[in-house]
C-alpha cells in the first residue's frame, strides 16, 4: 500500500490531517477577524459584510483542505446566489454544517443561531459579532425580527437550522417556524440545502473524523407567494419545506464502507 | 362539547400542525417543556385552536396562563361553558 493510500484510508492519519487543516485555516482567519472586529468597533462602513464573505471564505478553503478526506459535493451551488435576499434553510447534523455553507456561492449570508456559539466558540464570538450575525437570545422577539428583516431589505441572505439544534439521531426532527415566518413577511424565498451524511462523518459528541462524502442537494427555491392564501402560511411553508426535506433525505453510502 | 371531542379535536390539530407524536398527547404534558413548542409557535396555537373549532376567541389573553395539554382542555372546555367565543 502507498503511502498516499495509506495517509488517505488510515482514520487516525486522516483525522490528524483534518484537525491540522482546521487549525491552519482558524489561524489565518482568526487574526484577520480580529483585525476587523477592531475597526468594526471604528465602525468602518461595510465591516459586516466584508466579515460575512470572509467567514464565507474561511469555511470554503476549510471543505477545500479537508476534501481529500471528506470530499463534498453540491447541486446547484448557485442557488441562494440568483435568488437573494433569500432565507437559506439546512437540516442539522453536525457542526461541520456551517462549514458546509461555504460550499455554497452565495457569500453574503447572515447566520441565525442561539446564544451557545458565542460562549463555547468563544474565540469566533468578535467575527461573528461583527459580521452583524444574529443571536436569537439576546434580542426580545419583536426587535429580534425586526433586525433579521433589516438584514434582508439591505440585500443578505439569511441562514437558519430550522430543527433548532444538531441531531442526536441523524432523524431529521420537526422545524421550528421562526425562518418560514420570517420569509413570509418579507416576501423572500426559502432556499433548502438538504445535506447528507455529515451526521455519519462527524456526530455531535464525537471526537475523531469518520471521513466520507458529504452531498448537498440544493433545492430550488420555494416562493411565499402559493402559500399567502393559508391560514397560517408560514406553517403551510414550514410543512411543505419540512416534506422536502424528509423526502430527499437519505443516507449517502461511506466511500470506505465496502 | 364532549371532553373527549376535545381532546380528539386539540390532538388532531396539534399533532397535524406542529407535527408532534400523538403519544405525547397527554393530559399533563408542559406545551413548552415537553411538547417543545416556543413562542412564535404558541402564538400559531391560537389560531390553530380558533381554526379547528371554527370559533373565536373573546379573549385571547387568557392563553397566556396555560402550561400544560390538560390545561389546554380546560380551558376550551370553560369556553364552550361560558359561550365566551364568536362563531366564525
Amino acid at each position: 500500500m502507498s503511502t498516499r493510500v495509506l495517509w488517505k484510508n488510515n482514520k487516525i492519519a486522516a483525522n490528524a490531517a483534518i484537525f491540522i487543516a482546521f487549525f491552519v485555516c482558524a489561524l489565518v482567519m482568526l487574526p484577520c477577524s480580529y483585525v476587523l472586529a477592531l475597526l468594526f468597533r471604528l465602525r468602518t462602513p461595510g465591516m459586516q459584510r466584508t466579515m460575512r464573505k470572509l467567514i464565507w471564505l474561511y469555511g470554503r478553503t476549510t471543505l477545500f483542505l479537508i476534501s481529500p478526506w471528506v470530499p463534498v459535493s453540491i447541486s446547484r451551488p448557485d442557488t441562494a446566489q440568483r435568488n437573494r435576499p433569500c432565507i437559506i434553510v439546512s437540516n442539522h447534523q453536525s457542526f461541520l454544517d456551517i462549514y458546509l455553507l461555504g460550499a455554497q456561492r452565495c457569500a453574503d449570508i447572515c447566520l441565525i443561531s442561539k446564544a451557545w456559539p458565542y460562549k463555547i466558540l468563544f474565540f469566533f464570538a468578535p467575527a461573528m459579532r461583527c459580521a452583524g450575525y444574529i443571536n436569537t437570545e439576546a434580542l426580545p422577539l419583536e426587535a429580534l425580527e425586526s433586525l433579521c428583516l433589516q438584514r434582508l431589505r439591505e440585500g443578505t441572505s439569511l441562514v437558519l437550522f430550522p430543527e433548532g439544534r444538531r441531531s442526536r439521531t441523524g432523524a431529521l426532527a420537526p422545524f421550528r417556524s421562526g425562518a418560514f415566518l420570517l420569509a413570509v413577511r418579507a416576501g423572500v424565498p426559502v432556499c433548502p440545502l438538504v445535506i447528507h451524511n455529515s451526521f455519519s462523518v462527524f456526530a455531535p459528541g464525537e471526537t475523531l473524523f469518520t471521513p466520507g462524502e458529504i452531498v448537498i442537494s440544493s433545492l430550488e427555491p420555494v416562493e411565499t407567494g402559493p402559500f399567502a392564501a393559508e391560514a397560517l402560511p408560514h406553517r403551510a411553508l414550514l410543512k411543505y419545506v419540512h416534506r422536502l426535506f424528509r423526502e430527499r433525505l437519505h443516507p449517502v453510502p461511506h466511500k470506505d464502507t465496502p | 362539547m364532549q371532553e373527549k371531542e376535545i381532546k380528539d379535536i386539540v390532538d388532531a390539530a396539534l399533532a397535524d400542525e406542529f407535527e408532534l407524536d400523538r403519544a405525547s398527547l397527554v393530559d399533563d404534558a408542559h406545551i413548552r417543556e415537553d411538547l417543545g413548542l416556543d413562542s412564535l409557535d404558541i402564538v400559531d396555537l391560537v389560531i390553530v385552536i380558533e381554526n379547528a373549532f371554527n370559533f373565536k376567541l373573546e379573549d385571547r389573553s387568557k392563553l397566556a396562563g396555560i402550561q400544560t395539554l390538560g390545561d389546554l382542555y380546560r380551558f376550551i372546555r370553560d369556553i364552550y361553558e361560558h359561550k365566551s367565543f364568536v362563531e366564525k
